[in-house]
């Protein structure tokens, strides 16, 4: 019997095997021979690898960062569940836009969706892992004209996958009219398998409320946060659910999202002191039943602006205007109300900081393949950065006090009395 | 239940997939699973002990023995223990691992390798 049938293990046990494996092996593993290389480029091996990142904790957080002082492209960071550092740090691989702020509307498969306007019209979708990155045609439907520069408050979009079709799609929000004392926006869907835009024939009920990504993808929806009006009131709205109570946004913003497999809700209320705020979540348990509504917990009060994203297991990340902070609830104890107790996961992100839960993977999206700079970021100096920098402090003391008299000694002699 | 394929086995007396070594290796680990069942930390134990000081020949005919019986839980062990064996090594570590040699033309390698520069850095030593 041969000393290795390792060689002539079944092609399935081998996509298990590498369906376990980080992108990072994978693109080497390429090289070791050509079955191999055939299978890690097989799709249907590409979709095992996502299902089974989707269930192990090897996801990341993608942030964008602002370009570096002296002009620099935007760079996107990925932070790892693991250690909640930042890890690998890539260049937007763009001559035209890679200076404009990016943000992220959303990842989905491994694949970001990037924009760069106010009004939705200039998106990219990147995959980090495989340098892949395309821009996507631009919707060339009108935006309704709305007085001033108002019109991108009710603009919101949103990335998500349709797995009936294997397709990825973009979605555009727009106001479209107001009817009957009624609020309608128009809906704009980019299909990535035919790399177009269409308009739906329908309107939607409501209004996106000042320029949102869907930070909700869930049961194959999006959601946005918006308005309706309900007797000339101005009720709000997820849209297409609605709140569970009226809030009053003279003292309460609220975003939507997704906590734990469920829709989410997240209400910010002012308090008496000013920048500290207190966040309700509130969760819907039972997907689309109104009365379903369950307050969950509420944190709070904090020093920090918004509640930007859920993570992976359930931690809550918050942000300042630039910094960001994780709220781990399963080692914080309540009262929630001291941001301190917080990790600071890093700062100079870009204003208002988006946020999304990440995992790389090898899905193809048919863009140009470019060179995206990548950068690992050492965790192991970030993490004894602190402690080199009490070393070096230290020795400068030490130097202060011991080694300066003597040099003055040394330098004027006649100081000295003999 | 599990062992529909053992029996089959047993009852083919020219089967080269699974030798009596394998058998009393793979087949026990049910039982032991049940009796622990609860506690993970234990099975893990067990587990890496058993695997201590199999060579990769040995983990080969181990997977080909779980696959053939369809044993879903050694297979997802084995699997999972081969992925962290071989997770970030070197192409040629990976190659003397599986008994393979490479079968490329002589510039179809090396751009290869260059499509993915970044992936080949901080790779473990072997």
């Amino acid at each position: 019997m041969s000393s290795s049938m390792l060689n002539n293990l079944p092609e399935d046990v081998l996509m298990d095997i590498f369906a376990r494996l980080p992108v990072k092996s994978l693109l080497q593993f390429k090289c070791v021979c050509k079955s191999w290389c055939n299978l890690i480029k097989d799709p249907i091996f590409i979709t095992k690898h996502v299902n089974q990142s989707a269930l192990s904790n090897n996801g990341y957080l993608a942030v964008t960062r602002q370009g570096s002082t002296f002009g620099g492209n935007c760079s996107i960071s990925l932070i790892s569940y693991e250690t909640f550092r930042e890890v690998i740090r890539i260049t937007i691989p763009s001559k035209e836009y890679g200076k404009a702020p990016f943000t992220i509307v959303g990842s989905c498969n491994g694949i970001l969706c990037l924009n760069v306007s106010e009004i939705g019209d200039t998106n990219f979708l990147f995959n980090p892992a495989t340098s892949e990155f395309k821009e996507l045609p631009k919707p060339n439907y009108p935006i309704h004209e709305l007085k001033e520069d108002t019109i991108s408050d009710f603009i919101g979009l949103g990335f998500g996958y349709e797995p009936e079709s294997n397709d990825y799609k973009l979605v555009r929000i727009s106001y479209s009219k107001r009817l009957e004392n009624q609020f309608y926006s128009g809906v704009d869907v980019y299909s990535l398998s035919t790399n177009s835009w269409r308009r739906k024939n329908r309107l939607v009920l409501g209004t996106v409320l000042v320029n949102s990504f869907s930070k909700a993808f869930i049961n194959g929806a999006l959601h946005w946060r918006g308005v309706t009006l309900k007797r000339g009131d101005v009720r709000c709205h997820i849209i297409s659910f609605d709140l569970p109570y009226k809030i009053d946004l003279a003292k309460e913003e609220w975003w939507p999202f997704v906590r734990n497999g469920s829709l989410a809700m997240v209400i910010r209320s002012k308090t008496h002191e000013e920048h500290h705020y207190i966040f309700n979540i509130w969760v819907m348990n039972e997907y689309g039943v109104k009365k379903s509504w369950t307050k969950q917990l509420t944190v709070g009060p904090l020093f920090v602006l918004k509640l930007v994203e859920c993570g992976m297991n359930e931690e809550l990340l918050f942000a300042t205007h630039s910094t960001m902070y994780l709220y781990d609830l399963q080692r914080i104890k309540p009262p929630h109300d001291d941001i301190l107790e917080a990790d600071i996961i890093g700062n100079n992100f870009v204003p208002w900081v988006e946020v999304v839960n990440h995992i790389e993977s090898l899905v193809t999206i048919e863009g140009t393949k470019v060179y995206a700079k990548r950068v690992r970021k050492n965790s192991w100096f970030g993490k004894y950065f602190i402690f080199f920098q009490l070393f070096f402090g230290l020795v400068v003391m030490v130097a202060y006090v011991v080694i300066l008299p003597k040099l003055i000694h040394f330098l004027y002699p006649t100081n000295v009395s003999e | 239940m599990k062992f529909c394929t053992v029996k089959q086995y047993f009852d083919d007396e020219n089967n080269n997939n699974v030798t009596n070594g394998i058998a009393t290796t793979v087949i026990p680990l049910p039982n032991k699973h049940l009796k622990i069942k609860a506690n993970n930390k234990e099975m893990e134990q067990y587990e890496q002990e058993l695997l201590r000081n199999v060579m990769p020949q040995e983990l080969t005919k181990l997977i080909l023995a779980a696959n053939y019986l369809n044993f879903k839980e050694a297979l997802d062990f084995f699997c999972r223990t081969v992925a962290n064996a071989i997770q970030n090594k070197s192409v040629d570590y990976v190659r003397k691992f599986f008994g393979l040699e490479s079968d490329f033309e002589p510039g179809e390698e090396e751009k290869l390798c260059k499509e993915f520069a970044w992936s080949f850095e901080g790779v473990d030593e072997d």
